[in-house]
């Protein structure tokens, strides 16, 4: 069975990893020098985190866009793995040449998952490693695309995606319909849990401050929205500026005249030492997920006649 | 009496079970095919021939009924896939490997493989071995999957219309090719293929399996059919004493004469019937024109019970 | 080597065929005593019939003394059948390619002269029985 699997996808295999080691190698240079230049910034007096990174934010955005890794590696690799073996036929090849069921299932399966493992855990590492100057500088990490690209969440959703893709792949036995539903399913729970269920794992924080000082909240949290309350309650609609506010010339004095009237700033954020917990809770929902699709799989491909 | 490779008791297969809309695939097929006997499973399509074939290698399993392929019932376990050789209708075969790689493929699956005789079978054939199998006739690749089931020693080989897309001398030389292995494995290997061409039957088969409308209408040693199917002929009269003593399958009145296609279930009496041999073809035809009559009252003749 | 051919049609059965193909090989002198039949598996490739038949036939063949089974080596021929010599059978073929040229030109066709051979055969028994 391994012989079978390897020379079945081995070109997959050459262009995943030829791939990866393209990457760790400009990852490499570029994370190292981008350290380099920071520690150099901080070291001298006059630094200006903006502009510092400049010539890198190509890469950046490059780097961002590995949040569409999880999905790519279920469509490429897991939905040729099952789906295209029972529409072609020769999902019967292997059961007629002796090997059973049970047996092919579970080394295609096992194969996958630690291709995965393997895989999505090296690029995750990568992105962590190299994203490292730019969360201390930026101390974001906890936000948005950062979140989802660095720690352990990308394993855990390239788990879900190949898991999403097999199953599909199992049930529905056609390339195309598996894949349209690897990517609906995927992009559609990514957004659900994103959205309403990332921002319950624990309750938010909030604190008030005034508008004429800086947000306060740590560094490295998770700021879900920035409201503006008066006397403790939410503004909604046109923000009524005070009479008295409304002849003052610069911004930051308007700033202090309407925090003296009452107007306070009301961050809702997740503190950043809430990161990890989050990572787990998140990964742990991708995997049992996923863990629930595989047995899907594994009942449906046992079960049905061939 | 040689031992029964094959043996079924009532097997049926029902489909649609979750969908509500039910339809039975094969009912009450009860047949017995002797160990190294060629036998034909001949009928329209749609009459269950497929389904047959896979519930003997077990690519399904019965709703009814029992069915036994070398003293056990078709299973998931290697021991059984062991010994079990099949071909599915469209000769699925990966487009992109060459011959040569099938064959490899062969050799590490099996615990037993024929390496120089198979390799040798296709040189025979002409068939270049690093050739991509997807830019191969019909007829070669009919030849490959033929050679794939072949090299791991089957003691029992299913064929589900092999030849039916392939043109005359391609469709001659894979029956040829069929039989020279069976003469080769000297009484162990036993072939089961489906065809609806009853002239390719006639000389590769020795056994003989018509189904129609899902049941089997007979199943019969392929000498004994033909010895035993007559057609009568005489000036009109009333066919009422022979279709009492003998199966009348097909009636044909004219004002002058009237004609009988019969199996003779005992000498036949009456000399003013005039009595001819009847082709394979005709007796078959005969078998599968008796749609309007209830099937099961044509129900099946075991072979050996007799 | 002998070649076995197989008229589909005809309404004799395989086996039959191939017993009277090699029954006049032997006659002919194309086989002779001591020769190897070709084997099961050589027959079978070449005419893609059932492998039974041709062990049938060569089972009806050593019933006949024509020729004998050796185990794991072959089937060998034996002896000769009774027949015409075939020096004989020779001289007979040869005035019947002579017949058969006239028969053409006259305007007979193959199966017009397959049915005068046959009826002129069966009347030739009755005369033989009359």
């Amino acid at each position: 069975m391994t012989w079978l699997l390897w020379r079945q996808h081995r070109l997959q295999a050459a262009v995943s990893w030829g791939l990866m080691a393209a990457f760790a190698v400009l990852l490499w240079i570029t994370g190292v020098h981008m350290a380099d230049l920071y520690r150099s910034c901080r070291a001298s007096a006059a630094c200006s985190g903006g502009t510092l990174f400049e010539s890198y934010k190509p890469l950046e955005n490059l780097v961002t866009l590995t949040i569409a890794a999880p999905l790519v590696l279920g469509m490429l690799w897991a939905a040729p793995l099952i789906a295209r073996e029972f529409e072609t036929g020769t999902h019967t090849l292997a059961w007629t040449q002796s090997v059973s069921r049970r047996h092919w299932l579970t080394a295609k399966l096992v194969v996958l998952i630690g291709g995965t493992l393997l895989w999505s855990g090296a690029l995750a590492a990568l992105v962590t490693w190299w994203s490292g100057t730019l969360n201390t500088m930026n101390g974001n990490r906890f936000d948005g695309a950062r979140f989802d690209t660095q720690g352990v969440l990308p394993v855990a959703y390239s788990l879900f995606a190949v898991s999403l893709a097999v199953a599909a792949g199992a049930v529905l036995r056609r390339m195309l319909p598996a894949l349209g539903v690897t990517i609906f399913g995927f992009v559609a729970v990514r957004l659900l849990v994103d959205s309403y269920v990332r921002p319950l794992f624990q309750h938010p924080l909030t604190i008030l401050s005034r508008l004429d000082q800086d947000p306060a909240s740590a560094n490295g949290s998770w700021v879900i929205s920035r409201t503006l309350t008066l006397n403790g309650h939410t503004v909604t609609g046109p923000i009524k500026v005070a009479d008295q506010c409304a002849a003052t010339g610069t911004r930051s004095q308007m700033d202090t005249c309407m925090s003296d009237a009452g107007y306070r700033l009301a961050t809702k954020y997740q503190p950043g030492n809430r990161y990890w917990p989050f990572q787990f809770i998140e990964s742990g929902i991708f995997v049992g997920l996923a863990a629930l699709l595989i047995a899907v799989c594994v009942i449906v491909v046992r079960r049905r006649d061939a | 009496m040689t031992p029964a490779a094959v043996t079924t008791e009532q097997l049926g297969k029902r489909y649609g079970q979750r969908t509500g809309r039910t339809k039975w695939a094969l009912r009450d097929c009860t047949l017995e095919v002797p160990e190294g006997r060629i036998c034909g499973l001949v009928g329209a399509n749609g009459a269950g021939k497929t389904t047959l074939l896979k519930l003997l290698v077990g690519l399904a399993r019965p709703t009814t009924g029992s069915v036994q392929v070398l003293g056990r019932a078709p299973g998931d376990d290697p021991a059984f896939l062991r010994d079990v050789g099949y071909l599915a209708q469209e000769v699925p075969l990966y487009r992109r490997w060459t011959a040569a790689d099938h064959l490899a493929m062969g050799a590490h699956l099996n615990p037993v493989w024929d390496a120089a005789p198979t390799r040798q079978r296709l040189l025979d054939l002409d068939i270049p071995l690093d050739q991509r199998v997807g830019t191969m006739s019909g007829g070669q690749r009919a030849q490959v999957a033929l050679a794939l089931a072949l090299g791991k020693r089957p003691r029992v080989l299913l064929l589900d219309e092999p030849v039916a897309a392939l043109d005359p001398l391609a469709r001659r030389e894979f029956l040829a090719t069929l039989g020279a292995a069976v003469a080769e494995a000297e009484g162990s290997l036993t072939v089961v293929l489906s065809s609806h061409l009853v002239s390719d039957l006639e000389r590769i088969c020795d056994h003989l399996v018509v189904l129609a409308e899902s049941r089997t209408l007979l199943a019969d040693d392929l000498d004994d059919v033909v010895a035993s199917h007559r057609l009568l002929t005489a000036p009109r009269r009333d066919p009422g004493p022979i279709e009492r003593q003998h199966t009348v399958l097909r009636t044909e009145q004219t004002p002058r004469q009237t004609s009988l296609w019969v199996r003779l279930d005992g000498p036949l009496h009456d000399p003013t019937w005039h009595s001819d041999p009847l082709s394979l073809e005709d007796i078959v035809l005969a078998y599968l024109g008796q749609r309007s009559r209830t099937t099961a009252e044509l129900s099946t003749v075991i072979g050996g019970v007799r | 080597m002998l070649t076995l051919q197989l008229a589909t049609h005809a309404n004799v059965p395989t086996y039959v065929q191939i017993v009277q193909q090699v029954r006049q090989a032997l006659l002919a002198g194309v086989l002779r005593p001591g020769d190897r039949l070709p084997t099961v598996k050589d027959v079978v490739a070449e005419l893609a019939i059932n492998p039974n038949t041709v062990l049938k036939a060569y089972r009806e063949l050593e019933r006949e003394g024509l020729v004998e089974a050796r185990q794991g080596v072959g089937t060998f021929a034996l002896r000769r059948p009774d027949g015409p010599p075939p020096a004989t059978q020779l001289a007979l073929g040869r005035s019947l390619a002579r017949w058969v040229v006239k028969a053409r030109a006259a305007g007979f066709d193959d199966a017009g002269i397959e049915s005068l051979v046959r009826s002129t055969l069966l009347s030739a028994t009755d005369e033989a029985i009359a």
